[in-house]
């Protein structure tokens, strides 16, 4: 966003931030949630949803947190073991904590 | 989900799915064409970049995203930076019903989406009459060669990637009509 120098433009995404990052809480609990009941498919896609959403708000960290999630789940696949299972619990951790982080 | 659709040329302060929608004059792209001469293909694409095409605000986009965050960023970067009309929509039946009613330029498709995925939403695009070759672009946040490989294959004439950079959608949006012999002057 750093090209951009139309006042009315800056304001209008300095707008979209702020509420987009009140929203980040309820997308990691949903993470934690489909993490919580195993549904890995799912936890797949909401990570990459998050892990695009939050790198276009220019939430790098938080953005680089999803994709190792998405990435650990994509290199098992369906069923991952339990080894698996927990990196991608820690992860999901990790992601809390950025998220945490931005949304203070 | 219910969502307005419509054509924008610009997005106001609440931009994003309740975007005011402005009617679309009729105007379509011209057809792709092939490209032989490379130095002409250089060409336009540094035209996109460095000359602001006249008639982009006449030039339709829709951008089919479930993802409302998504769908507002997009508008205001196209519409509000890039100057296009842009349209929305959250899944492959609104994305359908705009081609059928409202006849865009280009698609920007997400890839990933409940239901009916990017891929099988850009297959029923190419069945609907009149719009077999309707160019759409993915955009994804995949990091995989071989995957924008497989994209590209199923018809898209480009893939982006996510995240995206606001400022820079618009252009990249150009280049990629003008890599692509689409012509934004008509």
């Amino acid at each position: 966003m750093s090209e951009i120098r139309d006042p009315a433009i800056v304001a209008l995404l300095a707008e979209a931030r702020i509420q987009f990052t009140a929203g980040i809480p309820a997308k990691v609990a949903d993470l934690q949630a489909l993490l919580a009941r195993g549904a890995w498919d799912e936890l797949r896609r909401a990570a990459h949803k998050l892990r695009g959403s939050t790198g276009t708000y220019g939430f790098m960290e938080l953005s680089t947190a999803a994709a190792s999630i998405e990435e650990t789940l994509i290199e098992a696949g369906s069923a991952p073991g339990p080894d698996v299972q927990a990196r991608v619990a820690e992860q999901v951790k990790e992601t809390a904590q950025q998220a945490e982080r931005v949304s203070r | 989900m219910g969502v307005p659709l419509g054509w924008l040329a610009e997005a106001p302060a609440s931009a994003g799915d309740d975007l005011v929608s402005q009617p679309a004059p009729a105007m379509r792209l011209a057809r792709p064409r092939a490209q032989t001469a490379q130095a002409g293909q250089v060409a336009r694409v540094l035209m996109s970049l460095f000359v602001y095409p006249r008639s982009v605000a006449s030039w339709k986009l829709l951008v089919v995203d479930d993802d409302p965050d998504i769908r507002r960023i997009a508008a205001l970067s196209l519409g509000r930076l890039g100057g296009f009309q842009v349209a929305l929509a959250s899944c492959a039946e609104e994305a359908l019903a705009e081609v059928r009613n409202n006849r865009p330029d280009l698609v920007l498709l997400d890839v990933t989406m409940p239901g009916t995925d990017g891929p099988a939403t850009l297959a029923a695009i190419h069945a609907l009459p009149g719009s077999e070759t309707l160019p759409v672009v993915f955009f994804t946040a995949t990091s995989s060669d071989i995957e924008v490989e497989r994209l590209r294959s199923l018809g898209a004439i480009a893939v982006l990637p996510k995240p995206f950079e606001v400022a820079e959608l618009p252009k990249r949006i150009r280049a990629i009509a003008a890599e692509a012999g689409l012509d934004w002057n008509q």
